[in-house]
């Protein structure tokens, strides 16, 4: 059995106008949820996913949601086994916000569903429905049986995706600078 | 009038125990032998694997940007 590398891991923004999974391009600051996207987010940090707080915003402590995709794209027929979503404290650089992240309740689809794979938000300003629980940054990788500051995702197979949500919180009592964070995987390779 | 049994040491000698000998031997058999019971199991072993994203923003401050605007004007006026 060949294991999973992490290349064959894809991580995607959404496409909450598209019909079906993996038919439409997604964007940086409007990864509104509803379905995969085509589009891989991008290796180059800056903006990939959240667009920058502007002056305004930031004195309003705005609250700002965006969708990430998860998709196995492994050519092995392995499926990513227990696969737990987690924000390593030790990523996270620069102050003025605060960061979470929450699964949504779609679950795990094929990559091509039609049916929504994840919940629709009309503005980024807008908290997901039914996404309930939110993680933040650990020291610790969350591990079994708690997976405390975890989201604990399931066995996502060949083929198959399933959405996280970032909650991103700007806070004006702090001084704010370029802020950065990892969203890291945990899983094991199985098939 | 009463047809009684033999007695039992010729009657036990006579039938019973040719009769047992011949049901042990002919109808009673009974054999043990060795069963083997097996369950096989096979697993497989799973590695660990971790993959990540990372992302970034800038934050802008508005009062920053006040502050610049005030000292442009003074400038402008002392000329």
């Amino acid at each position: 059995m060949t294991a999973i590398v992490p290349s064959d891991i894809l991580f995607k923004l959404s496409a909450p106008n598209a019909n079906a999974g993996n038919s439409q391009a997604g964007y940086p600051g409007t990864s509104w949820g509803g379905y995969l996207s085509t589009s891989v987010i991008s290796a180059i940090t800056l903006d990939n996913i959240f667009t920058d707080i502007t002056g305004p915003e930031f004195a309003a402590n705005q609250v700002d949601y965006a969708c990430v995709f998860i998709q196995n794209n492994t050519a092995s027929n392995n499926s990513m086994m227990n696969t737990v979503a987690w924000i390593p404290l030790s990523s996270v650089t620069g102050s003025g916000s605060t960061i979470a992240m929450g699964a949504d309740p779609a679950g795990i689809s094929g990559i091509t569903s039609s049916t929504p794979q994840a919940a629709i938000i009309q503005s980024a300003i807008l908290p997901p429905t039914g996404v309930n629980t939110w993680v933040v940054p650990t020291s610790s990788t969350p591990s079994s049986p708690s997976y405390t500051n975890g989201l604990v995702l399931g066995n996502i197979a060949p083929t198959q995706c399933v959405a996280v949500w970032l909650q991103r919180t700007a806070v004006s009592s702090s001084v704010p600078s370029l802020t950065s964070f990892q969203i890291m995987l945990s899983f094991s390779t199985g098939s | 009038m009463f047809n009684r049994p033999p007695a039992p040491s010729l009657y036990a000698s006579r039938i019973i125990w040719p009769l047992q000998t011949f049901l042990n031997k002919y109808i009673f058999q009974t054999t043990t032998s060795l069963v083997t019971v097996s369950v096989t199991l096979a697993y497989n072993i799973q590695e660990s694997v971790n993959a990540s994203i990372t992302t970034s923003y800038n934050i802008g401050n508005p009062i920053s940007s006040q502050i610049r605007q005030t000292s442009q004007d003074r400038m402008d006026f002392a000329y």
